[in-house]
């Protein structure tokens, strides 16, 4: 009965929104079967699929690098005072830079080049991850540590072991911001300086004012985001937690 | 059993162990604690709670190197722990933890050999969380002992057990250590632990702690509960301030 409530809400809202649509009876305001027809007829002369595929491209590329540099700048603040002191303003002025900012600088300094909208995003993201992964380092229990000190542990060993397992409910939860943040961002560069990925095609659209071709990309993309929540995030962190005792 | 003439593993002579306290003020740990520890022997550091001998353990370890002094191995370190609380690794099986910490050379047949003594046969696949302090311990235990040491240390191992536990445990650690002969230390409170397992123990003097006698314990000591709780009356009696907590 539980996961009834979900679909009748989802349910409930496609009839108020069909509804609506048909009182309005504007383009404006498309209803269902308009984006409906939208997202087949984009799919129909590909290019729904090309602009998707580059936007995830894009997506995936930052993601990989800013939670890469991002957890081994919060591992190393975590772990040493120096390194935090060195980092600290800097992560509070890179935490408040508006995304936009580093977006325009980027393109200017980069030219409106692939690289330079991939480093604008990953620039964006890399601070979060790093707060998030300092905090989780912190966090360490160092009588673990003692126990693969005295057994001596590699240093390979001590981090795979010891060090990682720890840090994963943290890197999960970063990867999981950091994903919903991404695409987004990734998009606003698409709309500002990018001549595909769904992002140009949302510019195109909104210059068009076809809110039901907005519409179509929005919710294909959507889409995508939530397939890879449930096919691979959700499967790994199962399986990655499969040591926590059942909640009693 | 201790012989004359028996090689030594190492000595230990500790001059000075102050560490900060959570107020600031210097706090000396230990003062002039010396030993040397034999091969194969079984070393009991007693004493009261907070004269120093979890430190001195922790040198030995190799876990706290802020000291004035020396510790001097005849062999190269080989440290197997058993902590007060079993520090297993959450994340990993009761066999994981075990060969994690397993000696390179320590094989398949030992293991089988070895978790069957300690009873954990049926938990390999399980996690820590599934486990109760008994049986982590044995896990630590185990692990420990897998790891092949020429010095295992006990800090305190049966702390916090119901009594039968306890002394299950005690009876585990007793027969693992005959059969496989190693040098051990094991810190304690309970004069039943040190007489039941030790040959040599150690009594410590109050903060700063320091080496106040040697107390043999011979077989007969404890050949039976009268024996073992006639020996602990013995101390108890000599040496009154050992047993404040």
């Amino acid at each position: 009965m539980r996961f009834l409530y979900p679909l009748f809400s989802i349910v409930g809202f496609i009839v108020l929104w069909a509804g609506a649509a048909y009182v309005i009876a504007d383009p404006l305001l498309p209803g269902p079967v308009e984006v409906c027809s939208a997202i087949l007829r984009e799919i129909r002369t590909g290019a729904l699929w090309h602009h998707l595929f580059v936007t995830l491209w894009r997506v995936l590329a930052s993601f990989i690098m800013a939670m890469a540099i991002g957890i081994a700048i919060g591992l190393a603040m975590g772990r040493s005072h120096m390194i935090n002191g060195l980092f600290d303003p800097w992560l509070v002025f890179f935490l408040n830079i508006p995304a936009l900012v580093v977006i325009f600088l980027c393109y200017i300094w980069g030219g409106l080049t692939e690289a330079a909208a991939i480093i604008a995003v990953v620039i964006n993201k890399v601070p979060n991850v790093a707060v998030m992964l300092r905090e989780g380092t912190r966090s360490l229990n160092y009588e673990l540590e003692e126990m693969g000190q005295s057994f001596r542990y590699t240093r390979l060993q001590t981090f795979q072991h010891i060090i990682l397992p720890q840090l994963q409910p943290f890197i999960v939860a970063a990867g999981r911001s950091g994903l919903s943040l991404i695409w987004k961002i990734v998009l606003v560069v698409e709309f500002i300086g990018r001549s595909d990925g769904v992002g140009f095609q949302l510019h195109t659209y909104f210059q068009l004012f076809d809110v039901a071709g907005i519409f179509a990309y929005s919710l294909a993309f959507i889409a995508v985001m939530l397939l890879i929540e449930i096919l691979i995030v959700q499967p790994w962190e199962r399986y990655a937690t499969r040591w926590r005792a059942e909640p009693a | 059993m201790q012989h004359v003439g028996v090689q030594s593993l190492l000595k230990v002579h500790i001059k000075n162990k102050t560490y900060l306290g959570a107020n600031g003020a210097e706090t000396q740990a230990l003062k002039d604690a010396q030993l040397t520890l034999t091969e194969n022997s079984f070393t009991v550091f007693f004493g009261p709670s907070g004269c120093g001998k979890s430190t001195l353990l922790r040198i030995l370890a190799g876990l706290d190197t802020d000291y004035e002094g020396s510790v001097d191995w005849v062999r190269p370190p080989k440290v197997g722990m058993v902590f007060q609380e079993p520090r297993l690794l959450p994340w990993r099986t009761v066999q994981e933890n075990i060969l994690l910490s397993a000696d390179p050379t320590f094989t398949d047949h030992e293991f089988r050999q070895l978790v069957d003594v300690v009873g954990l046969t049926d938990m390999l696949s399980h996690f820590p969380s599934e486990l109760s302090l008994g049986l982590s311990r044995r896990v630590a235990i185990a692990r420990a002992f897998a790891s092949k040491p020429n010095l295992l240390l006990l800090d305190e191992p049966f702390v916090s057990l119901d009594a039968p536990t306890a002394a299950r445990l005690r009876q585990l650690v007793r027969t693992l250590w005959v059969d496989n002969p190693i040098t051990a230390v094991m810190v304690t409170h309970d004069m039943r632990e040190a007489v039941e397992l030790g040959e040599d123990v150690l009594l410590f003097t109050p903060r700063p702690g320091s080496i106040h006698e040697r107390l043999k314990v011979l077989p007969t000591d404890r050949a039976n509960e009268a024996s073992i709780e006639a020996k602990r009356a013995e101390v108890k009696s000599l040496y009154p301030h050992l047993f404040e907590e």
